[in-house]
């Protein structure tokens, strides 16, 4: 097999999906909220066949919009369900989601019958059509898809920096943080907001399977060994970059090499991840101690 | 055809509910130990086991599907799934959902990478892979039937064979929360019978909508009761219902997604629960809240009048119970009682125009005065006031329930023999006339 | 003009559909160690949360030097029972204790030379300086309790709630805390203790507050801690108390 330009802008998107997951994902970690991620990417469909359905088109902005209302409705229902209900969150998170897929399936089916509106295109994603829409920036053709996915670097990057230690006080005590006068929960919306934004733009160029491993499994590797937050960013991106290119590796160089069609790069990137985890598990036991089993 | 039609119906419909009954009664379970994603973790990793079934049968008999082999590759996998999920819990720190989310997201992709090899096959064996994840597009036939209900009806049994065993292990005396993952039978109990019916019922609804099926009529059954028997029939019950109006609704829609009409029958029962509940709806407590605190408001504005009230000679009062009138009482400026009290000033007017309209109160401009009816009303709450502070040092054990116990007789005439003792003017004949509730 | 500390008036908290405090009436005295006791699940921690603003009152007023809640935050710090954090998470006990200052540095401010500098100062008050760069998850029981401490010595306030602060460490840690109470009272500073000890209690404090649901008792330790109230606060636990001091 021969590597064309095509295959480097493939994996640099992943790698820009990869950094853009992991910066959100830290914080999902460690405020115990991994699951959000599993289930935005679910809740998604119905904002996405909304949308469609009201435009007629397939054009990319609207469903993006749609996703993210989707994401955002997710996002307010828990929130709310939670208040009033105080029950396990992740109850409540398993409903919601549920209901707004089973929603979107039935808009799906409903409407959108004559067009072919793929719900597994969502899911399993396409990260590997993402460099064929490019626009030209001077003399380089980049793919649009970069240019968004670094444009969505940019407001995470920019996020992490300036509200670096208000979203460490919020996720390890938020007592402390009520106690010193900070607004919990409009904090917590906005982070959603943000992990919501995140997550619908790396599902349209690169699916979700790829996005809920990366949003968790790079985080929870460097989360064994790390003493400083910044330190489980720093690491979490390496075993991230390691995944990628690992993942790439398995899912399209080694079987067109060795004579076999090539698969879902998403699903070679998390396959990538988890045996990157189970190394890292091996190598940095004892460190911390496991949760007490009763 | 018609009959025909009929039986599938019922058929279907009977076997959904089973399963309905056994999911719900099991997600129940489930949300008390708190793992009520234990479905989605198990019907994410079904998915690499699937695809190599299908690559297995596909390379071997070119054969487009046979499902003993995907229940097979479903099970082997959502095993290996769970029993990773426990290495992940017991070799590291990580937190219970951060392992489900790996858990979920590792197998499934691995499955999508193993699906991924198969992208250029012929569609017709695809699409019964999609059928795993979507659910059957249309309605369900009887032949799907009798797998669902003997699996539902099996575990339906096992679950009531072990009841007692489970009720013990989940609770203490009343009703406490219980964490963590645990290897004892109990916790391998009910993730086989998850795993169980997840399998079987996974092809009939899709392995995303198959967790509410968990989730589902246990949460709506938490709106109503706290109590483990009644949570479990409520949620029971629920799963059926829902089970019957979503495929029933299905066989009138056919070309819509039966598993989604379940789900979302069951989300209509849930709002309808969330909404009116009597444990936990939203609308009843937001009302009962309100009811409480305008009560609770006006019995302020009088327990402002009680130092007044101390100060007064006994006879005075009583005098003035008598005569039903309350001209010896000094009125109250309005500003002390904003100072007591803190109320905002929309609070303050809103409270005093209703004290005005039960005729507790006459206002001057400045300064409230106790009628007689209130003078009676004030007395009545120091009452209350004074018996509770007696009963919580009495009975310093059950002051913590001291709203919502009732009394025996016994403990009632000692606290009213001491109150009487204290304060001989509030057990005036006026004032017995007052008297709600259970309170001497 | 009130210059009480803390003043609380018809204060009453529902939590988890039940009334977990009512009638709560109450002025603190200044540069005081008060101890607040109670049988379990009387309220003391809710009373402190509550006082914070953690969790809403149903009812009622709180005054923080005769001001409101909202406007007094940097006067007030709080160490909670340690059961209640993440000890995986990844930050050291000198991160920790600077996490105390992060209101006061404000959004968008980074934390500097001197903030680092003033939380290890607090982390030698407590004599935790050499674990500075350790992760919060390698410290012991007390250790952990102390880094609390030092958490909210940090934030210069003026009233302290502290939420058994003893419980679980041993005879050492609980006397260098003591005295490090001490030395705050004697910077005329109001600190609250919830505390599950009786016999230890008149030993400890100069106020007690005597709470089940309601105040039963408040005042000097010599007027509270009287048999009588005890038995009306206690009821059946009282038992081990009578024991104790009558071997005394």
């Amino acid at each position: 097999m021969t590597w064309t330009s095509t295959d480097s802008w493939i994996l640099f998107n992943t790698l820009l999906v990869i950094i853009n997951c992991v910066l959100p994902g830290v914080f999902l970690v460690l405020r115990k909220n991994s699951l959000l991620g599993d289930g935005i990417s679910h809740a998604v469909l119905p904002g996405i066949a909304f949308a469609f359905l009201l435009t007629g088109t397939r054009n990319s902005i609207f469903l993006f919009l749609g996703a993210v209302a989707a994401g955002l409705l997710l996002a307010f229902l828990i929130e709310f369900l939670q208040k009033h209900l105080a029950l396990e969150k992740n109850a409540i998170l398993g409903a919601v989601f549920t209901l707004l897929f089973a929603t979107g399936l039935v808009l799906i089916e409903q409407g959108a019958r004559n067009v072919d509106l793929d719900p597994s295109c969502v899911l399993f994603g396409a990260v590997e059509i993402s460099p064929l829409a490019r626009i030209s920036i001077g003399a380089i053709k980049i793919p649009e898809a970069s240019i968004r996915l670094m444009l969505l670097l940019l407001l995470n990057t920019t996020l992490l920096l300036l509200f670096y230690k208000e979203l460490n006080i919020m996720s390890f005590d938020p007592m402390l943080a009520k106690s010193l006068g900070y607004r919990i929960t409009l904090a917590n919306y906005l982070f959603i907001i943000d992990v919501a934004i995140t997550a619908v733009s790396v599902f349209e160029i690169a699916g979700s399977i790829q996005t809920v491993a990366f949003l968790t499994i790079p985080a929870a590797t460097a989360s064994l060994f790390t003493k400083h937050v910044r330190n489980t960013i720093l690491m979490a991106i390496f075993f991230g970059i390691l995944a990628a290119i690992g993942g790439y590796m398995i899912a399209v160089v080694i079987p067109l090499n060795i004579g076999v069609p090539d698969t879902n790069v998403g699903g070679g990137t998390s396959i990538m991840a988890g045996i990157i985890l189970f190394i890292v598990i091996f190598l940095t036991k004892g460190l911390k101690k496991p949760n007490v089993v009763r | 055809m018609n009959s025909f039609f009929y039986y599938n119906t019922i058929v279907v419909v009977s076997a959904v509910s089973v399963f309905g009954a056994a999911s719900g009664f099991l997600g129940t379970l489930l949300q008390l130990r708190k793992q009520s994603l234990l479905s989605d973790a198990i019907s994410h990793a079904t998915l690499p086991g699937i695809a190599i079934a299908f690559l297995i049968t596909f390379l071997l008999s070119n054969n487009n599907k046979s499902s003993f082999a995907l229940f097979a590759g479903a099970a082997v996998s959502s095993i290996a799934g769970i029993l990773f999920l426990l290495f992940l819990d017991r070799s590291t720190s990580l937190k219970e959902d951060t392992n489900l989310a790996i858990v979920i997201s590792l197998f499934f992709g691995a499955g999508a990478f193993l699906l991924g090899f198969l992208k250029n096959l012929p569609t017709a064996s695809a699409a019964g892979l999609n059928r795993f994840i979507y659910g059957k597009t249309a309605s369900l036939l009887a032949s799907d039937a009798f797998i669902i209900c003997g699996a539902a009806i099996g575990t339906i049994t096992i679950l009531l064979l072990f009841f007692k065993e489970f009720n013990l292990f989940l609770f203490d005396k009343e009703f406490t929360q219980v964490q963590g993952y645990s290897t004892s039978s109990i916790d391998l109990l009910l993730g086989t019978l998850t795993l169980f019916l997840v399998i079987l019922g996974l092809q009939a609804v899709g392995l995303i909508l198959i967790i509410a099926l968990f989730v589902l009529p246990a949460l709506a059954a938490r709106c109503w009761t706290d109590h483990i028997r009644m949570m479990l029939l409520q949620a029971s019950i629920f799963g059926i219902v829902s089970a019957i109006m979503g495929t029933v609704w299905s066989s009138l829609e056919e070309q819509l997604p039966a598993g989604a009409l379940i789900v979302l029958s069951m989300g209509f029962l849930f709002l309808v629960s969330f909404l009116f509940g009597t444990k936990r709806g939203s609308v009843w407590t937001t009302l009962k809240k309100r009811k409480q605190r305008q009560e609770k408001n006006v019995d302020l504005l009088l327990q402002s009048f009680s130092d007044l009230i101390q100060k007064t000679p006994a006879n005075s009062i009583i005098n003035m119970l008598e005569s039903r009138s309350s001209y010896a009482l000094p009125s109250l400026p309005i500003i002390e009682i904003v100072d007591m009290l803190h109320w905002s000033s929309v609070q303050r007017s809103q409270i005093l125009r209703q004290a005005k309209e039960k005729n507790l109160i006459f206002r001057q401009k400045d300064s409230i005065t106790l009628s007689p009816h209130g003078l009676s009303h004030a007395l009545r709450v120091l009452r209350l006031h004074e018996w509770q502070h007696i009963f919580v040092q009495f009975y310093p054990d059950h002051a913590q329930s001291i709203h919502q116990r009732k009394l025996n007789k016994n403990e009632r005439e000692k606290i009213r023999i001491i109150l009487k003792s204290q304060f001989p003017i509030l057990f005036h004949p006026s004032i017995n006339k007052l008297q709600k509730d259970n309170l001497p | 003009m009130n210059t009480s500390p803390l003043s609380i008036k018809n204060l009453t908290v529902h939590y988890d559909n039940k009334i977990a405090l009512w009638d709560i009436h109450y002025e603190a005295p200044e540069a005081s160690l008060i101890g607040i006791l109670g049988p379990n699940g009387a309220g003391k921690t809710t009373l402190i949360k509550a006082i914070l603003g953690i969790i809403r009152a149903t009812s009622g007023s709180i005054t923080i030097f005769d001001r409101p809640l909202q406007r007094t935050h940097h006067m007030l710090s709080y160490v909670p029972q340690r059961g209640t954090v993440d000890w995986d998470y990844p930050i050291t006990a000198l991160e920790l204790v600077c996490m105390g200052l992060y209101r006061s540095i404000g959004w968008f401010r980074r934390v500097q030379k001197k903030h680092w500098e003033k939380a290890y100062h607090a982390l030698e008050q407590v004599g935790m300086q050499s674990f500075a760069h350790r992760q919060i998850g390698a410290l012991s029981g007390g250790q952990q309790q102390r880094i609390f401490i030092a958490r909210a010595l940090v934030q210069d306030a003026s009233i302290y709630f502290m939420d058994e602060p003893f419980a679980g460490v041993d005879a050492k840690t609980e006397a260098s805390i003591l005295i490090l109470l001490r030395t705050l009272k004697k910077e005329k500073k109001t600190i609250f203790v919830v505390h599950h000890d009786l016999s230890s209690a008149t030993k400890t404090f100069d106020h007690i507050i005597l709470l089940n649901t309601t105040i039963i008792a408040n005042g000097t330790v010599k007027k509270t801690m009287t048999p009588e109230y005890l038995k009306r606060t206690f009821g059946s636990s009282t038992t081990l108390y009578e024991e104790e001091t009558a071997l005394q």
